[in-house]
């Protein structure tokens, strides 16, 4: 349609490379004006293959500065927020010219390069490493010093010093991400300088604070070291610690520098330092101003200019990872109203296309901004109400369960993997689970998401449905008639470790207090011989979750603790109690065991206590040598989970009743088991006392305590709330105690990350 | 020296004054006030301030001399009275909080905007600074638009035409809350009579106005610098609290700001 008008751009192109200079800077001043504010001119001159030529105009010294600054200028604005044209340009081979045009010496030329390379790493798929290579980084660092004012030239060759620091703290910003980096950063004298742009000497230039404080949360996020070094330094201000500057910053009176200087208190609170003192700042003064910042989006939204819809956008994000794991937080964030705030939020952000699940919807610029705002508003209400179920129940009353419910079909990944953050959440409760979540109709998107097409979302998904398949929910039953099994088990060939770890993880559940149909359907899934391969995986967490399913598999009868003996195989099932076992003893030996070693020990256990539920011939099976050695070494365990688990196998392998009870006591009293059991009497754990004390009446003459025991006895087999494990997380009915460490481990992956 | 800065100056000398007094009014006013909300139910009946005992409080209140300054800096620099800010910077030697010349350059953008020269104000905002219209999509429609009202306004129907096509559809596809305004300066070309044209306010002087001073408000943000002097805030707070006392005491009110003459206490 206009091809009348792009001649007249094709023209200006094809001027930047005539001979006569005056013609070069017409031409590409024409383009740069052309284009800013532009997006379709930006995507024309792109079409037109512009970029070769900019990235040439920088690369070579026959062009004036001028032409070097209007090319980067140009680079920049096509790149602005594009992730199109970021890639094509970095394809193109901007970054390094750039990087070498930043070595100039006019402030100017620096200024508008440096601007050109935040622009193009706005992208997270452009890689940076090549601006660690030091003839660069120290480079670029040095630009934090503020210079002179330079008061000569026009006013598009002055420059403002501030300014030069202001996107020099953009731009490590954008490459401070792993550990790595930011150490390499910090090693130049960084801290300092971003210190000192944070003090009142700048009040009057808050942009240059407000980029050195996002530099600052990016050098500190999961840092321990570089926090307490931050923290220590020396300020020249009159507030005098970093720490009170950055509180008194927090109450500027603009909400970008607010969110900033939270932001980097955040990211300094959630580094793992403890300091008892930033804790009660946090709750008293950072947390309550950040609820302020809870805004719904404004409906005029005319004047507002994309910076404070930015940080609109940002604010749920960083008071979800304030709050994720601190339960004061938690209390006080619900307190200050946060939950009917960020509901607020998100009601705002309903539109028609909620209603029909996003068949046909298409994005423009203010819903891209509702996007943004409603994935950060239920990533916090996730955070929020992840342990209390008070704090759900308020998160039900809102009614954003149908709009949590509809995100999970947005085509955003973000949103959906948010939705279903939030449903994972939520399904801790039994009484949600039982209820609102059931008529939310939530399972029907859930189970879809098993397959999406994003990994992460995939993760979340699956690590939601664990929770909602427990036994007494409704939604167990849909999983099983709609294919949710071949589904899961297709998840436990992942190549992701995530990903393997929640769908096992929702298998066990399933199979938790199962019928035996249930269990030889998934079986019948996902084989043995895979089952195997997951017991002895490469992840600790993978195994323990693995060797759960087995516990839960072979429980409750004969029939079923048969199938999973043969199904394995007896050499293979008893290599797998010896070889765990004698694992455990080993690394729990070692300097520094973690917990991940406890909880396989203690899942080989219980199973061990399951097969020994069963009859004569399934116990004879597994007291072998090793395994009693083992069982032995482990009655003195420091973790009373593991002394009470070892005194169960001896409970069950001594029924007065059972056929074979007095050639097994021998055995046991031969290895000196009775005389290491009396050693628990003075347990300082009640269970183990109470247990140690019956273990110990099996071994006592057998017609005195005849009577008593069977009376005792059918409690043994039928106890499942401790022969078989459930895994809803931090419910109060269900708290125990190691399964909530797994759960934050769990929960921990998928935290936010406020860069984002 | 220019009769502009002679002008300037004098504003300056008389907002020293101004400003003080005002802000000396402030003080006392929300001193009674506060004195007076914590005796609220001893004292029903309405206070009378007589005129020679405010002026005598007034007399008594004391103003930094710094933070004045402060507040003339502000009205200076933000109005754009260069000139006068580089000479009281000089007299006062209180640094401006911008680099003067950036006033000079907004001042400069300002005027290019008002004589209805767009194109030349968008190059030399852009020389400014890259990121303002490049972030800034509403505003950089409505210049867009401004320069459709010119070309229609020098009745370059063929130029408006092709101009809207090329550069205004595609802003109204990007953001569709634009249509309205878009379809408004269109509809100035179905009237041979601007007179009768139901959107001819579109064409009048107060349009470029309204778009300069939406450019002038944007560079400003992107210097951090306040939209509006504070003397507005200023002056609102004045109002505000005068009728708050109003309501608890009879005393000298301003009522002109202009003169901020003090108007003999109500009996």
């Amino acid at each position: 349609m206009l091809a009348g008008h792009e001649e007249k751009y094709k023209q200006a192109v094809n001027m930047l490379s005539s001979g006569n200079q005056e013609e070069q800077i017409k031409a590409i001043r024409f383009i740069k004006n052309s284009i800013i504010g532009n997006i379709t001119k930006k995507k024309l001159y792109m079409n037109l293959n512009i970029s070769p030529i900019l990235i040439k105009i920088l690369s070579e010294d026959t062009y004036s500065n001028d032409m070097k600054i209007q090319s980067s200028v140009i680079i920049g604005s096509i790149a602005n927020g594009n992730e199109k044209n970021i890639k094509k340009l970095v394809e193109d081979g901007a970054i390094k010219p750039l990087l070498d045009t930043c070595n100039t010496e006019d402030p100017k030329l620096y200024e508008s390069a440096a601007r050109a390379l935040k622009s193009l790493l706005e992208s997270d798929k452009t890689t940076h490493e090549i601006l660690f290579e030091e003839k660069y980084l120290e480079n670029i660092i040095s630009h934090l010093k503020p210079c002179d004012f330079n008061l000569y030239g026009n006013i598009a060759m002055r420059n403002n010093p501030y300014r030069i620091s202001e996107v020099t703290a953009q731009l490590i910003s954008k490459i401070s991400i792993s550990p790595e980096e930011q150490n390499k950063i910090v090693q130049h004298e960084t801290i300092p300088l971003l210190l000192n742009l944070i003090t009142s000497k700048y009040d009057f230039y808050p942009k240059v604070q407000e980029a050195a404080l996002e530099a600052l949360s990016c050098i500190c996020k999961g840092n321990k070291d570089i926090c307490m070094n931050v923290l220590e330094a020396p300020l020249e201000d009159e507030s005098k610690s970093t720490s009170k500057r950055l509180l008194k910053l927090v109450h500027s009176k603009r909400p970008e520098m607010k969110l900033l200087s939270i932001t980097c208190l955040t990211n300094i609170f959630r580094s793992g330092i403890t300091n008892e003192e930033l804790k009660k700042e946090v709750l008293l003064i950072v947390l309550p101003v950040l609820i302020k910042l809870l805004n719904p989006p404004s409906s005029s939204t005319s004047l507002q200019s994309t910076q404070s819809f930015s940080s609109q956008e940002r604010a749920p994000m960083i008071f979800s990872y304030l709050i994720a794991e601190d339960k004061d937080l938690q209390k006080a964030a619900m307190e200050g109203d946060a939950i009917s705030k960020l509901a607020n939020i998100i009601k705002m952000t309903k539109t028609s296309d909620d209603d029909n699940n996003y068949v046909n919807y298409i994005p423009t610029n203010s819903s891209l901004h509702n996007e943004r705002l409603r994935e950060s508003s239920l990533f916090a209400v996730a955070s929020i109400c992840a342990y209390e179920e008070e704090y759900r129940k308020n998160v039900i009353e809102t009614k954003i369960l149908p709009i949590i419910v509809s995100s999970m079909y947005h085509p955003n990944y973000g949103i959906r993997m948010a939705a279903c953050h939030c449903t994972k959440s939520l399904s801790r409760s039994v009484k949600t689970l039982r209820t609102s979540l059931v008529d939310s109709g939530v399972i029907n998107p859930l189970l879809k998401l098993l397959s999406d097409p994003d990994i992460q979302v995939q993760t979340v998904a699956c690590a939601a449905l664990c929770n909602v398949v427990l036994d007494f929910s409704p939604m167990k039953k849909f999983v099983l008639e709609n294919d949710g099994v071949p589904r899961l088990v297709s998840l436990v060939h992942s190549m992701d470790s995530n990903l393997r770890l929640n769908a096992i993880w929702a298998l066990k559940n399933i199979v938790f207090n199962a019928e035996s149909n249930i269990k030889d359907q998934i079986i019948k899934e996902l084989g043995w011989e895979q089952l195997y391969l997951l017991i002895n995986d490469e992840e600790l967490d993978i195994q323990e979750q693995a060797i759960n399913l087995l516990r839960n598999l072979a429980c409750t009868n004969e029939y079923d603790i048969e199938e999973t003996i043969n199904g394995l195989g007896e050499t293979r099932i008893i290599n797998i109690f010896e070889n765990k076992l004698q694992w455990g003893i080993q690394n729990t030996n070692m300097i520094n065991p973690t917990p991940k070693v406890d909880n396989i020990i203690i899942q080989t256990i219980w199973s061990l206590v399951n097969i020994y539920a069963g009859n004569e011939k399934h116990k004879k099976l597994l007291i072998t040598d090793n395994i009693l050695n083992s069982l032995f070494q482990l009655i003195t365990h420091k973790n009373e989970i593991i002394r009470l688990a070892v005194i169960w196998c001896c409970i069950n392998l001594t029924n007065p009743d059972d056929v074979g009870t007095p050639e097994r006591k021998k055995k046991l009293i031969s290895l000196q088991f009775p005389n290491a059991f009396k050693m628990l009497k003075n347990d300082p754990k009640i269970d183990v006392r109470n247990k140690v004390r019956e273990v110990l009446k099996h071994f006592e003459e057998p017609s005195e305590i005849k009577s008593y025991n069977s009376l005792l006895m059918p409690l043994n087999r039928s106890n499942e709330s401790l022969l078989s494990d459930l895994s809803l997380h931090n419910n109060n009915q269900y708290d125990d105690e190691d399964d909530e460490d797994e759960d934050e481990d769990l929960f921990d992956e998928y935290l936010p990350d406020s860069n984002y | 020296m220019t009769i502009e800065l002679i002008i300037n100056l004098f504003y300056y000398y008389y907002f020293i004054l101004y400003y003080h007094f005002l802000i000396i009014i402030i003080i006392i006013i929300i001193k009674i006030l506060y004195f007076k909300s914590r005796f609220k139910k001893k004292a029903p009946s309405k206070k009378v301030i007589a005129k020679e005992k405010w002026e005598s409080k007034l007399a008594n209140v004391s103003v930094d001399k710094k933070d004045l300054n402060k507040l003339i800096m502000n009205y200076l620099v933000i109005e754009g009275y260069k000139d006068a800010a580089e000479k009281f910077s000089q007299e006062s030697g209180l640094q401006p909080s911008v680099d003067l010349l950036y006033i000079e350059e907004r001042m400069n953008i300002r005027n290019t905007i008002q004589s209805g020269n767009i194109d030349e104000a968008i190059e030399k905002v852009n020389d400014l600074d890259p990121e303002i219209l490049d972030n800034n999509p509403v505003l950089y429609f409505h210049l867009q638009q401004q320069k459709l009202i010119e070309y229609i306004k020098q009745n370059k129907i063929v130029e408006a035409i092709e101009f809207a096509q090329e550069e205004l559809a595609p802003r109204g596809e990007e953001n569709p809350e634009f249509l309205e305004d878009l379809e408004q300066t269109m509809a100035l070309l179905a009237f041979d009579d601007n007179d009768k044209s139901p959107v001819k306010s579109l064409l009048e002087h107060s349009q470029r106005q309204k778009t300069a001073s939406e450019l002038n408000a944007a560079i400003l943000t992107s210097q951090c610098q306040d939209r509006d002097p504070r003397l507005l805030s200023l002056l609102k707070l004045l109002s505000w609290s005068q009728d708050q006392l109003n309501e608890k005491a009879s005393f000298p009110n301003i009522k002109n700001y202009v003169t901020a003459k003090l108007e003999p206490t109500n009996k």
